[in-house]
C-alpha cells in the first residue's frame, strides 16, 4: 500500500486541525467528566432512587462522579470548598436545598437539577438545566381518559391566585380529549363544604390538584375525601399520601425515569451537543389505582389498561 | 404450608420498591424450593419498564396458590432470570418472544403457549415521530422507548435496517416504563421518536386524538409474537398440570384480570396454530 494512504487521515487532519482537534477533544469530554451529585437528602428513597438510575447511566460516560449528601455535611461552607478544590464539569443537585446550594456555590459550573418542588420559584441561570417534578397536563389528562375512561366530566377546586393559567390549560385540552371540565374557585377555604357540596352532584370524578388554597391543611384533605365519599365520586390526584384518604386513582411522575433524564441531559452538556429542553418535563408516569374504592363507589376501570398500573390496591 | 413462604405480605410488599420485592421472594424462593413440591411460574418481560412486580408478585400469588401448590416469581434483572433457568429449576417461564429465540440458542425450552390480545397473536413495533421527516434525520436524536436498552436497541437496529444501521450509534435511548408515557414524551418535546407497539398508537388515537394526528411512522418492525409459556423441554411432562392452569386463566374474570397485568387476555396452544406460524417458535 503506498505510505501516503496510511497517512492521509494524519495529513487532512493536520491541514484540517483547527477543525479536528476540537471533534477530538468533544468526543472524550464525557468520558473524562468530572460530576457532583449534591443530594438534598439521601435518606429519602425518591431522592436516592433517581441518583441512583442517574448513576447507572452515567458510570460508563464519566470520568469521576462524587456523590454529596447534604444531611451529612454540616456546613454549607464545605460544600463550597469540595466545588472549590474539585472543580466538577457539572454539578447535578437533587432537591430543592441541593438546587440552591449548587447555583449559589456552582460558580460558572453548569448545575442540572431534579427532584424540584415547582422549579420556577427559584431564580434560574443560563447555566441551569433540570428535569421538572410535575407530569405535563396533557399527560395528566391523558393517562385519567386511559384508565376511566367512562368519567367525562371533571370537576376541580381550584384557588386563581395559584392556579388560573393551569386550569385555562386544562380546559382547552380537556376539550380537545372530549372531557369536561366543572370548576370551582375556593378563596375563602371556610366555604369549602359548601362548594363541595354544590361541586360533587355534578360530575363525575373529582381531579384533586396540587393547590394550597384549597388543601390548606390535613382538615381540609380530609373534608375533600369526605364529600367525594359520601356523593360517591372517585378523586384522581397527583400523589400516593391520598391513597390513605381513599384517592381511587393516583397518576405522578416515575423518579428513576426523572434519573435517566437527568443523565441524558447532562451527556448532552458535557458534549456541547444542542439541548432542545433545557428545563424537560418528566417522561415516565407511575400509576397507582385503587381498585378496592373504585369498586365500592361502583366505578368502572378500563381493565386493558392493567398492564400499565404500577400499584394495584385491593381490598383486605 | 410451603407456599406461604413465597408469599410477600400485601403491607410488605406495597412499601417495598419493585426490586427488593423481587429480592425478598427470590431468597424466600430458594428456602421453599429446598423444601419441597411447589410448582412457580417465572416471569421476566425486556418489553416493558413498568415497575408493577410487588403487584404482579401478590396478584399472581393469589390466583395460582386457589389452583394447587404453585406461586409466582417475577424477575427484573434478566441475568436472574437466567441464571434461575441454567440451574434447571422446575417450572413455567413466561418471557417475551424476543427472549425466548435468544435463550433457546443456549437453554433448550419448549414454547407450549402463547399470549394473546383481542384475538391478537403478534404485535409490531414501530418508530414515530413529530417533527423529524425520515429516518435520515435520526443522528444525535434522543428516542423514547419501553423495555430494556438491549430489547430497544435490537428493535431499533431492525427497523433502521443496513442502509441506516450506523445511525444507532449515534442515537440516545430514553427508557419510559410505558409506550403511552414514550409516544406522549415525543408529544412534549422530550424525545425525537418513540418506539412503541403499532397498538399503543392506536391507544394514543382514543386517549388523545390531537396529539396522535401529529405523530407519524417513520419505521415499522417485523411481527412477534406477544409473552410466550415455555418449559425446559426434558420436563414438560412434569409441567402440564400448571401448564393447564395457566391455559385456563383467560377464561376465568379473575385469572383475564391478572393477565391483562402482563397484556394479555388469554393463551393459545402453539401445537394448535398455524404450521407456519407454529414452525417460528419451534425452531431451535
Amino acid at each position: 500500500m503506498p505510505n501516503f494512504i496510511l497517512k492521509l487521515p494524519t495529513i487532512l487532519c493536520l491541514l484540517l486541525s483547527g477543525l479536528c482537534l476540537p471533534l477530538i477533544t468533544v468526543a472524550s469530554a464525557d468520558a473524562q467528566a468530572k460530576i457532583l451529585i449534591v443530594n438534598s437528602d439521601d435518606s429519602v428513597e425518591k431522592y436516592r432512587q433517581v441518583k441512583d438510575a442517574f448513576k447507572l447511566q452515567m458510570t460508563s460516560h464519566a470520568g469521576r462522579i462524587i456523590d454529596v449528601d447534604l444531611q451529612q455535611t454540616e456546613q454549607s461552607d464545605a460544600l463550597e470548598q469540595l466545588i472549590k478544590d474539585e472543580s466538577p464539569d457539572l454539578i447535578y443537585s437533587i432537591g430543592s436545598k441541593a438546587y440552591q446550594l449548587a447555583t449559589q456555590y456552582g460558580g460558572g459550573k453548569p448545575v442540572l437539577f431534579s427532584s424540584v418542588i415547582n422549579w420556577q420559584r427559584f431564580e434560574r441561570h443560563g447555566n441551569s438545566y433540570g428535569v421538572a417534578n410535575e407530569l405535563s397536563l396533557s399527560q395528566e389528562l391523558s393517562l385519567l381518559r386511559y384508565v376511566l375512561p367512562g368519567l367525562k366530566k371533571v370537576g376541580v377546586l381550584y384557588n386563581p391566585s395559584f392556579n388560573m393559567e393551569r386550569i385555562a390549560e386544562a380546559r382547552k385540552q380537556m376539550r380537545d380529549m372530549e372531557l369536561t371540565l366543572v370548576e370551582q374557585t375556593v378563596t375563602e377555604n371556610a366555604q369549602l363544604d359548601k362548594l363541595l357540596d354544590a361541586l360533587l352532584p355534578t360530575v363525575d370524578v373529582l381531579w384533586l390538584i396540587a393547590d394550597p388554597g384549597v388543601l390548606a391543611d390535613k382538615a381540609a384533605v380530609e373534608k375533600v375525601f369526605a364529600s367525594s365519599s359520601r356523593y360517591k365520586k372517585p378523586v384522581y390526584t397527583y400523589s400516593d399520601a391520598y391513597t390513605k384518604y381513599g384517592a381511587s386513582l393516583v397518576v405522578s411522575a416515575d423518579t428513576p425515569t426523572m434519573g435517566r433524564q437527568a443523565a441524558n441531559l447532562a451527556q448532552s452538556i458535557l458534549l456541547r451537543e444542542p439541548i432542545k429542553e433545557v428545563i424537560q418535563t418528566p417522561a415516565g408516569s407511575h400509576i397507582t389505582l385503587n381498585v378496592c374504592q373504585l369498586g365500592k363507589l361502583n366505578t368502572n376501570y378500563n381493565s386493558d389498561a392493567l398492564d400499565a398500573i404500577n400499584q394495584l390496591l385491593e381490598c383486605h | 404450608m410451603i407456599n406461604t413462604l413465597f408469599d410477600i405480605p400485601l403491607s410488605v410488599a406495597k412499601r417495598l420498591p419493585g426490586a427488593a420485592a423481587v429480592l425478598l421472594g427470590l431468597a424466600l424462593l430458594v428456602q421453599a424450593s429446598a423444601a419441597g413440591t411447589t410448582k412457580t411460574v417465572f416471569f421476566y418481560n425486556p418489553e416493558s419498564s413498568v415497575d408493577n412486580f410487588a403487584a404482579l408478585k401478590t396478584e399472581f400469588d393469589n390466583y395460582l396458590s386457589g389452583q394447587g401448590e404453585y406461586n409466582f416469581q417475577p424477575f427484573s434483572e434478566r441475568s436472574t432470570f437466567e441464571s434461575m433457568l441454567s440451574d434447571k429449576a422446575q417450572g413455567v417461564y413466561l418471557l417475551s418472544s424476543w427472549h425466548y429465540a435468544q435463550l433457546n440458542a443456549k437453554t433448550p425450552l419448549e414454547a407450549v403457549l402463547v399470549g394473546v390480545i383481542k384475538g391478537e397473536l403478534q404485535q409490531r413495533k414501530i418508530l414515530t415521530s413529530k417533527d423529524l421527516g425520515d429516518i435520515s434525520a435520526l443522528a444525535g436524536a434522543t428516542i423514547a422507548g419501553s423495555g430494556s436498552e438491549d430489547y430497544l436497541r435490537s428493535q431499533l437496529q431492525q427497523m433502521l435496517g443496513s442502509q441506516y444501521s450506523s445511525l444507532s450509534a449515534k442515537i440516545k435511548l430514553l427508557t419510559v416504563p410505558k409506550d403511552i408515557d414514550a409516544l406522549m414524551a415525543v408529544g412534549f418535546g422530550v424525545a425525537a421518536a418513540a418506539i412503541s407497539s403499532e397498538s399503543s398508537l392506536n391507544k394514543l388515537a382514543m386517549i388523545n386524538p390531537k396529539q396522535h394526528a401529529q405523530l407519524k411512522t417513520l419505521a415499522s418492525g417485523e411481527k412477534s409474537f406477544l409473552l410466550i409459556a415455555a418449559v425446559a423441554k426434558q420436563q414438560q411432562n412434569d409441567e402440564a398440570s400448571l401448564l393447564k392452569v395457566i391455559e385456563a386463566m383467560g377464561q376465568q374474570p379473575s385469572g383475564e384480570k391478572k393477565l391483562k397485568m402482563l397484556g394479555l387476555d388469554g393463551w393459545k396452544r402453539i401445537d394448535t396454530l398455524d404450521a407456519a406460524l407454529s414452525k417460528q417458535l419451534r425452531q431451535p
